[in-house]
């Protein structure tokens, strides 16, 4: 169209087109918001009739999983406790959490900052390869082998060392357990190495290379540029990465499943089997015969939500409180 | 590759003068901060020095002396190999993985390639401004300026406190951010944030400060601020200055290298002098067009 006097600036085509994307990726996060509360009103709703036979104080704090009695008078009194999966899972994911953060950072630091680029661009395609592997497939691998073998290396020399001081960290020498909660951490600590990994390598990249010849320029080695500049700027990135990892070793069911034993209660060391909130909802669903014990795991699922969020709370406020004091002395 | 490094590792121990040029190449380095630099020290010494990028020879064969306390402009046609040759001089190109360095670099009569020099400690006696102002953007005003005294080991906290404050007063900062310390660095305008690394660089007491296009960022007032900075700083320092503005060159510097490319686009060196005998009396006609502005 020729451009005449009276349309050089345009006919607002521009206005409209951002109104059009505005209402556009606006309408995609609404969409979000409403499959989130969906998700979360669906479960409160499955869970009523569990409420009817017990209190929510009982559930989250009973630590047995023992089902319902009718009582002779035909009431029914719920026995669901869901405090001993509610700690398998805290405990599994934070073991998870405690190995893979660092390692997953470290490696990422060493993709981003040292590897020779030959090494990089092969080693960078591995770990995506890896993140992408099927948690039944890694669930297969860690119950048979690998369980044997961690069960046979580290666990062995954990127990026979720090064991001897913590009874939660003891093991029987004569018949180690098949299946175990530490395990279980380790297992999902594999799974999500990777992840982290893989994000944090893209977080610490979008650093501005000028920032670290800033820093080296004034006469700081690579380390203390990394230590000093880099990770502090990359935090909030690598927190997350952190968090994405952490939700998914807290939801991961498969793999947990297959290694963690399945056993009621506290185990009174992390060498013993357990439960997950995913792996119990996940092996009880389909044998679930009563509306109450549906809505008992679907409460499950509310609690694993709570879980998932507490968790990322307390990480988010141990970040922001360690950079505060790392702030002051760098 | 690793040819090419064999190589260059002889012809550094070929020009160290044994042992007591490796003892002397503790001493600038080793200078503790807060000991002056002395009238004659930070004399820059280039012999047939190259630089590649890989097998691109990115600066050519070039021979040149930077006086002490002096400001010394480099000038030349963008990709003349001028950022190529100021981080040669620091070694700060040794971050860039496929560059090399040919030929020898001296402050004070040592080499700065010498096989027992620590390019960390290169770093602090030869100091850089970069083109684009780069706080570090998790600490604050005073964080900034502390940090390279703190990587030094400077620990007790009315030295780093003290030495804060007269960089910042040395790069005319002072008035502005005196407030305001802890607000972070990038809170700054660039103008000012431009100063804060230039006392961020003066803070580690250097005796060269190479700035490569340091006000190129920045507004004409800001600018001159810098300028006025740098004419200050020349009583202290050696300063070596990388700039596409004429002006400038003839406003801050002392003596002027012209730079140029030749067919394969390598950088060389046409001349050097006293900026007035550049500016008016160049011995090379390419000189004088580019400073007349006909080039480049
Ligand atoms: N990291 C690098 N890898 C490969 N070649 C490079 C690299 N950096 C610069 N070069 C090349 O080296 C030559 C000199 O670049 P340099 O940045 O030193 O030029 P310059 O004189 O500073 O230019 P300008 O005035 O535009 O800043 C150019 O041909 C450039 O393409
Ligand atoms: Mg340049």
């Amino acid at each position: 169209m020729a451009i005449t006097k009276e349309n050089r600036f345009g006919f607002g085509r521009g206005i409209r087109v951002d109104a059009l994307f505005r209402i556009l990726f606006g309408s995609a996060v609404v969409v979000a918001g409403i499959l989130l509360a969906g998700v979360v009103l669906s479960m409160v709703v499955s869970s009523l009739p569990v409420w009817n036979i017990q209190t929510p104080l009982s559930f989250v704090f009973g630590d047995r999983w023992a089902g319902e009695v009718t009582q002779p008078d035909g009431s029914v009194v719920g026995n669901y406790g869901a405090f001993a999966v509610i700690w398998g899972t805290v405990v599994s994911a934070l073991i998870a959490i405690l190995i893979a953060a660092p390692v997953g950072i470290l490696a990422a630091v060493y993709l981003v900052e040292f590897a020779p680029r030959r090494l990089a661009a092969p080693l960078t395609f591995l770990v995506e390869l890896m993140a992408a592997i099927p948690s039944v497939v890694i669930g297969l691998w860690a119950a048979g082998d690998l369980s044997i073998r961690l069960r046979d290396s580290v666990e062995w020399w954990v127990a026979s060392t720090l064991g001897r001081i913590f009874p939660w960290l003891a093991e029987d020498p004569e018949a180690p357990a098949a299946q175990s909660v530490f395990r279980a951490g380790m297992v999902l600590a594999i799974m999500i190495i990777p992840m982290v990994v893989a994000i944090s390598r893209e977080v610490i990249r979008s650093v501005p290379q000028s920032l670290r010849e800033g820093f080296i320029g004034m006469g700081a080695t690579r380390w203390e540029t990394i230590r000093h500049v880099v990770l502090p700027a990359a935090r909030v990135g690598l927190t997350g990465a952190v968090l994405l990892a952490l939700g998914r070793a807290v939801g991961e069911t498969i793999a947990v499943t297959m290694v963690i034993g399945n056993a009621e209660g506290i185990p009174s060391s992390l060498f013993l089997p357990g439960q997950t909130i995913a792996s119990k909802i996940a092996s009880n669903y389909a044998e679930a015969s009563t509306p109450t014990e549906t809505g008992a795991l679907a409460a499950l699922g509310i609690c694993l939500f709570a879980v998932t969020f507490l968790l990322s709370l307390a990480i988010r406020l141990l970040v922001r409180r360690a950079a505060r004091g790392g702030g002051q002395a760098s | 590759m690793a040819e090419e490094k064999g190589k260059k590792m002889k012809r550094s121990e070929a020009n160290t003068v044994g042992s007591t040029n490796a003892s002397k190449t503790a001493s600038p380095a080793a200078r503790p901060a807060g000991a002056a630099a002395k009238a004659s020290e930070g004399s820059l010494n280039l012999q047939n020095l190259e630089v590649f990028y890989d097998k691109f020879r990115a600066v050519n064969n070039v021979s040149l002396n930077i006086e002490p306390k002096k400001v010394t402009a480099l000038i030349g046609p963008s990709g003349c190999g001028k950022s190529t040759l100021l981080r040669a001089l620091n070694r700060m190109h040794e971050t860039i993985p496929n560059a090399t360095v040919k030929g020898t670099i001296t402050l004070d009569g040592i080499d700065v390639y010498g096989p027992l020099v620590d390019p960390v400690r290169v770093r602090r006696v030869i100091g850089m401004v970069f083109q684009k102002p780069n706080p570090f953007p998790t600490m604050s005003i005073f964080g900034n300026v502390a940090s390279g005294l703190r990587l030094a080991g400077a620990s007790s906290k009315g030295e780093i406190a003290g030495i804060v404050e007269e960089s910042l007063k040395k790069a005319a900062l002072w008035n502005e951010v005196k407030d305001k310390l802890n607000e972070p660095g990038t809170s700054l305008s660039g103008g000012q944030q431009q100063r804060l690394c230039i006392a961020r660089a003066i803070a580690v007491r250097p005796e060269v400060i190479l700035m490569d296009e340091p006000c190129s960022a920045l507004d004409p007032i800001a600018t001159l601020k810098i300028e006025e900075l740098i004419r200050e700083l020349r009583t202290e320092y050696t300063i070596v200055i990388v700039t596409h503005n004429m002006q400038q060159a003839s406003r801050v510097s002392d003596s002027t290298a012209f730079f140029s490319m030749g067919e394969d686009r390598g950088g060389y060196l046409v001349e050097s002098g006293l900026t007035p005998q550049i500016f008016t009396a160049p011995t090379q006609q390419l000189t004088e067009d580019y400073v007349a502005g006909r080039f480049g």
